[in-house]
């Protein structure tokens, strides 16, 4: 992997209240990552994971420290241009899915792409053409309530790459599916990173974190390790060689 | 910002069309999705705008310029001229030559038996081409023309008649045949009998002569200025004004203003709710890249869909109620109203902003919501409340700007009238965040379900504010139009008796005492006690002074009389101005009036009226007596209530004397039509004639009416708040069930919030009513002494309670299980 990486992180600190009440959630963390590359996020509750993920996708300011993306500080960046970096250049998944009731699974993917000007048709085109990649052309015009769970997910998973985004958030996006639908998330993301995506996964689970190529440990937010993923489940696949296999 | 590796230009800041498009789709979609939740608020933005435009119409049509006098006409010259119908003849030739009259009426008063009331028989062309607005034939035809035998009357004077369509009537002595029904449809109280005159030079009214006549013209003022009928006739004009118009719009862009403000906190307290519900779906939004403009038309577009489907459904709704409503406030009005003489204009401009309303109404709460950072919106926690100085600066600015307003307008400038109704009320309104703020922090000390709700209530401040800012001006309307009823029912210059008094005198002539029998006067006597005990009061002898020396003299009414003493000073060098009564101070009227003769001892006139203090005698041989007058407390609201008297002492030196011309009669309710009717009745029989207050009836459904309308949209603004401030603190619920609290500490929860916040509303509503009226009212606050307490007591504990009584009952569900909030 060469060039500007996509999510850099230098020094990032973010501390919540003042004085006596002062929480440091995240405390002089660095962290690079690399395009085509997947990491994994790991660490006990309340250790700072959502909140790194937050501040790497612009939702949140550091209270000292540099984001940058694809090279890019965001310190200088004004609310409205956060915004439509976000739309442009970053894509989000939830766990709990996030999808807008009242418009359709065709819609929702190309609500980021419509609310940075492209006209509806081409947007719908390209909407289009990501349920096809995922499989699911037949439920373009289904609202989210009549969607399964995994089906919603690999929705938001399309709505948080549709367009030229190449840096991939996640956090927890298989907590709130079955084994076998988090599984079928979790290709989606390692094949978007393929792609040329970079992704950051904040988990609990060893499991999913195994589909890594990284897994970094915070704790009491710092960021206390960072290792290659353990061998997962997959790597026992016949013909499979790390990581090629997932 | 122009950075490597990033694209941030191209396709406009904020997406262009297809942006807005994609936003304004997804809000059309969430309020159709969400249609039963938004019925509540779009149920409350069309009944607002509803009443706005019924209300609007009403105000127009109440106020609307009485053409009773006038007709079409720009002028009516009213002349007298006594009964000599030559004189009076010579005077229409005058003002035929002059002023090519358009249409002339002539009158000639009549005696109505039992009362002191006359009734003027009027000859009017029906078809004139001025006159015909003040005449409709209701029953039967007009009279022919000419007719000495035919007449027509008003309900009103059929009823004082006892006559009926197509039979006799006796008016003035001569006997009549009723022959139609008729009525002034610009003035309902106008009581008159209609005879057709043979031609416009005619001065015989029912073939009697005529005594006034009513020249209208349309004749240009300098014209009708330099107009002389000639001879010794009494000659006034009076001119449409032309000013009335201007003050009633004034006063309807007022009304509109107002309306339009409720509409808007409406919407306001609306759209703070759903703002809150989807705070989450924002946020995610704002994670998806949307800017700040993108998130706050998401709520603007919903409001100008609800101004859209709120305003359409609203100008039905109103128009639908205009219509019954319309007859009802003839009576009150006083005249009969056109259902399409409505200020279409106004009311075009009322739609157009009542549109307009809820989508700036959501730009507040749209402006607050995408300023919370994405992370917290999709956490759902409500942003935190702003300090509510700023608000209560200008609150205070508005109140005091209001005030000045109202007192320098002295109620006749409509501008700064509206200017003032409009600060205060807004002066008033900005003061809910400090309430809900002052009630948050009541909150440590309170019980532990009051405690908890209230602090909600100061966390979602923003909600709670907007909610009881139209609460209170939902409460503070009707309180207002109560007082205003009352100020009506008792102001002096509209009242002769308070609704609960009757006056009966011996002669219809106030200035003479009739000559009667014992056995009469016992009779009389006898009578008037008869009805006073059937009203449970006791009848108060009213005593008058006469001078034996002067001789008896015919009175007005022709009975035969000595004229009384009266009071009153000179107006010139062969002319007086009485008193209109001079009442001897008997211990009865001593009592009856709360009089206090030790104060003015030495006195030989004592007044009530307190502009009344240099006053001759008159009436005695001497003519003039300078007396000593004194004025006592207790002055007297009512025209006809006796206010003057003469000391039993200033009787004696003069050594007149005394006889019964009258009574008073207190009773200790209000008297109903039948009680008045029976009071004419028995008038007529025992040869006396009585006087009772006009009936107002109409203000009184015009009080409930508006208190009912009121507390009906206080209670559904609270519904849409109560519920939601509920369903946010569903997870406090859930733990305090989970914590062993049961049904009762679930509906002591939401009753509580309902009634916190209807209870604030309503002491804030009353208050700010009173808040516009006493400034208004600056120089008359004697008026405002009348409080409404009926409805009062109805809107202030009324409205509470039914919330929270309502809040109880509805919330003992124990919620389901522990649901996750998901967005779909």
């Amino acid at each position: 992997m060469t060039g500007v990486p996509p999510l850099e992180l230098r020094g990032v600190s973010r501390t919540y209240g003042e004085g006596a009440a002062a929480v440091h959630a995240l405390t002089d963390v660095d962290l690079t990552v690399s395009a085509g590359e997947l990491v994994a996020v790991m660490g006990p509750s309340g250790s700072g994971k959502s909140t790194l993920l937050t501040i790497a996708g612009s939702l949140e300011e550091p209270t000292t420290g540099d984001v940058l993306i694809e090279g890019t500080p965001l310190s200088g960046l004004r609310r409205n241009d956060r915004a439509r970096l976000r739309r442009r250049h970053i894509g989000y998944v939830f766990q709990d899915f996030n999808l807008l009731a009242g418009l359709t699974a065709v819609e929702n993917i190309t609500m980021p792409l419509e609310l940075d000007g492209v006209r509806t048709r081409q947007a719908r085109a390209a909407g289009l053409k990501a349920l096809e990649d995922l499989g699911l052309a037949d439920r373009a015009d289904a609202f989210p309530d009549e969607l399964s769970g995994g089906q919603r997910q690999r929705i938001a998973l399309a709505r948080a790459l549709v367009g030229e985004r190449r840096l991939l958030l996640a956090d927890e996006p298989t907590g709130a599916l079955d084994s076998h639908s988090g599984e079928g998330v979790m290709r989606l993301i390692r094949s978007a990173c393929r792609s040329g995506a970079a992704a950051v996964l904040v988990t609990h689970d060893a499991q999913l974190a195994s589909w890594a190529d990284r897994v970094v440990f915070v704790r009491d937010g710092r960021v206390v390790d960072s290792t290659p993923p353990p061998p997962g489940p997959e790597s026992l696949l016949p013909g499979a060689t790390g990581r090629e296999a997932r | 910002m122009a950075a490597a590796g990033l694209v941030l230009e191209g396709r406009g800041r904020h997406g262009g069309l297809p942006a807005r498009h994609a936003v304004v789709r997804w809000s059309w979609r969430m309020l159709r999705r969400e249609w039963r939740r938004q019925v509540l608020l779009l149920t409350l933005v069309a009944c607002t705008v509803g009443a706005a435009v019924c209300g609007l119409s009403a105000t127009h049509a109440y106020n609307a310029t009485a053409d009773g006098t006038f007709g079409s006409a720009r002028a009516v010259l009213h002349m007298t001229g006594g009964s000599d119908p030559a004189r009076l003849g010579s005077q229409l030739g005058a003002a035929a030559t002059g002023l090519a009259p358009d249409q002339i009426i002539t009158h000639r008063s009549v005696p109505v038996p039992g009362s002191v009331a006359t009734l003027d028989v009027r000859g009017q062309d029906p078809h004139g081409r001025i006159g015909s607005p003040r005449l409709r034939l209701l029953d039967g035809r007009y009279p022919a023309a000419g007719s000495a035998t035919e007449i027509a009357l008003t309900p009103s004077a059929a009823r004082e008649f006892h006559a009926r369509l197509g039979g006799p009537v006796t008016l003035g002595g001569h006997e009549l045949t009723v022959v139609g029904l008729v009525e002034n449809p610009a003035k309902l109280d106008d009581t008159f009998a209609l005879a057709v005159p043979a031609g416009t030079a005619a001065t015989l009214v029912a073939g009697q002569p005529a005594t006034t006549v009513d020249v209208l013209t349309d004749a240009p003022r300098p014209t009708v200025q330099t107009f002389r009928p000639g001879g010794d006739a009494s000659l006034s004009i009076q001119y449409r004004q032309s000013l009335d118009r201007n003050a009633n719009d004034a006063f309807i862009l007022a009304v509109a203003t107002v309306a339009l403000l409720l509409v808007a906190l409406v919407a306001t307290a609306g759209f703070a709710v759903v703002a809150q519900r989807r705070l989450r779906q924002i946020g995610m939004l704002g994670a998806m890249g949307a800017t700040d403009r993108q998130l706050r038309l998401v709520l603007v577009g919903h409001g100008l869909l609800t101004g859209l489907v709120g305003t359409a459904a609203g100008a039905v709704l109103g128009a639908a109620a205009w219509v019954p409503v319309a007859p009802l406030l003839e009576r009150p009005a006083g005249h009969r109203i056109d259902r399409l003489d409505v200020p279409w204009l106004f009311l075009a401009v009322l739609l157009v902003v009542a549109v307009l309303s809820p989508t700036a109404a959501a730009w507040w709460p749209a402006r607050a919501v995408a300023r919370v950072p994405a992370v917290q919106a999709l956490s759902a926690r409500p942003p935190a409340p702003v300090r509510a100085r700023q608000s209560v600066a200008a609150a205070v600015v508005l109140l005091a700007g209001g005030v000045v307003s109202l007192v320098a307008s002295h109620r006749t400038n409509g501008l700064l009238v509206s200017l003032g109704i409009v600060g205060v009320v807004g002066g008033v309104l900005l003061f809910s965040p400090l309430v809900v703020r002052a009630l948050a922090a009541t909150a440590g000390r309170m019980p532990f379900t009051t405690r908890l709700v209230l602090r909600d209530l100061g966390r979602h401040q923003a909600r709670s504010g907007a909610a009881l800012a139209a609460i209170t001006l939902a409460i503070g309307l009707p309180v207002a139009i109560s007082v205003l009823a009352g100020v009506n029912q008792s102001t002096p210059a509209s009242g002769n008796l308070s609704a609960h008094e009757v006056l009966l005198r011996t002669s219809r002539d106030p200035s003479v005492v009739p000559l009667l029998s014992a056995a009469d006067m016992a009779r009389q006597q006898s009578a008037v006690d008869a009805y006073a005990a059937r009203l449970g009061a006791t009848a108060v002898p009213l005593t008058m002074a006469y001078d034996p020396d002067v001789r008896p003299m015919a009175g007005v009414d022709g009975k035969t009389g000595r004229l009384v003493v009266d009071a009153g000073h000179r107006t010139g060098s062969n002319s007086w101005s009485g008193s209109s009564g001079l009442w001897v101070a008997t211990p009865a009227t001593v009592h009856a009036f709360g009089l206090d003769p030790a104060s003015a001892a030495g006195a030989a006139l004592v007044t009530r009226q307190p502009a009344r203090l240099a006053l001759d005698l008159l009436g005695s041989a001497s003519r003039q007596v300078p007396i000593r007058t004194v004025h006592v407390a207790g002055a007297s609201a009512y025209t006809s209530e006796p206010a003057n008297f003469l000391t039993p002492e200033a009787v004696a030196a003069h050594r007149w004397r005394t006889a019964v011309t009258g009574w008073y009669i207190s009773a200790p309710h209000d008297l109903t039509d039948a009680q008045r009717s029976a009071a004419r009745d028995m008038a007529a029989t025992a040869g006396l004639v009585s006087e009772t207050r006009a009936a107002q009836a109409g203000l009184g459904t015009l009080r409930w009416a508006s208190v009912a309308a009121g507390a009906a949209l206080a209670l559904g603004v609270l519904a849409m708040t109560v519920g939601t401030i509920r369903a946010e603190s569903a997870d406090d619920l859930r733990t305090l069930t989970a914590t062993g609290a049961g049904s009762g500490a679930r509906r002591a929860l939401t009753a509580a919030t309902a009634g916190a916040l209807a209870l604030a509303g309503t002491l804030l509503g009353a208050a700010g009513a009173y808040a516009v009226l006493v400034p208004a009212y600056a120089r008359d606050l004697g008026l405002l002494r009348h409080v409404p307490y009926l409805p009062l007591t109805t809107a202030i504990p009324g409205v509470p309670l039914l919330a929270l009584a309502t809040g109880w009952l509805i919330a003992g569900r124990e919620p389901a299980g522990i649901a996750r909030r998901l967005l779909e």
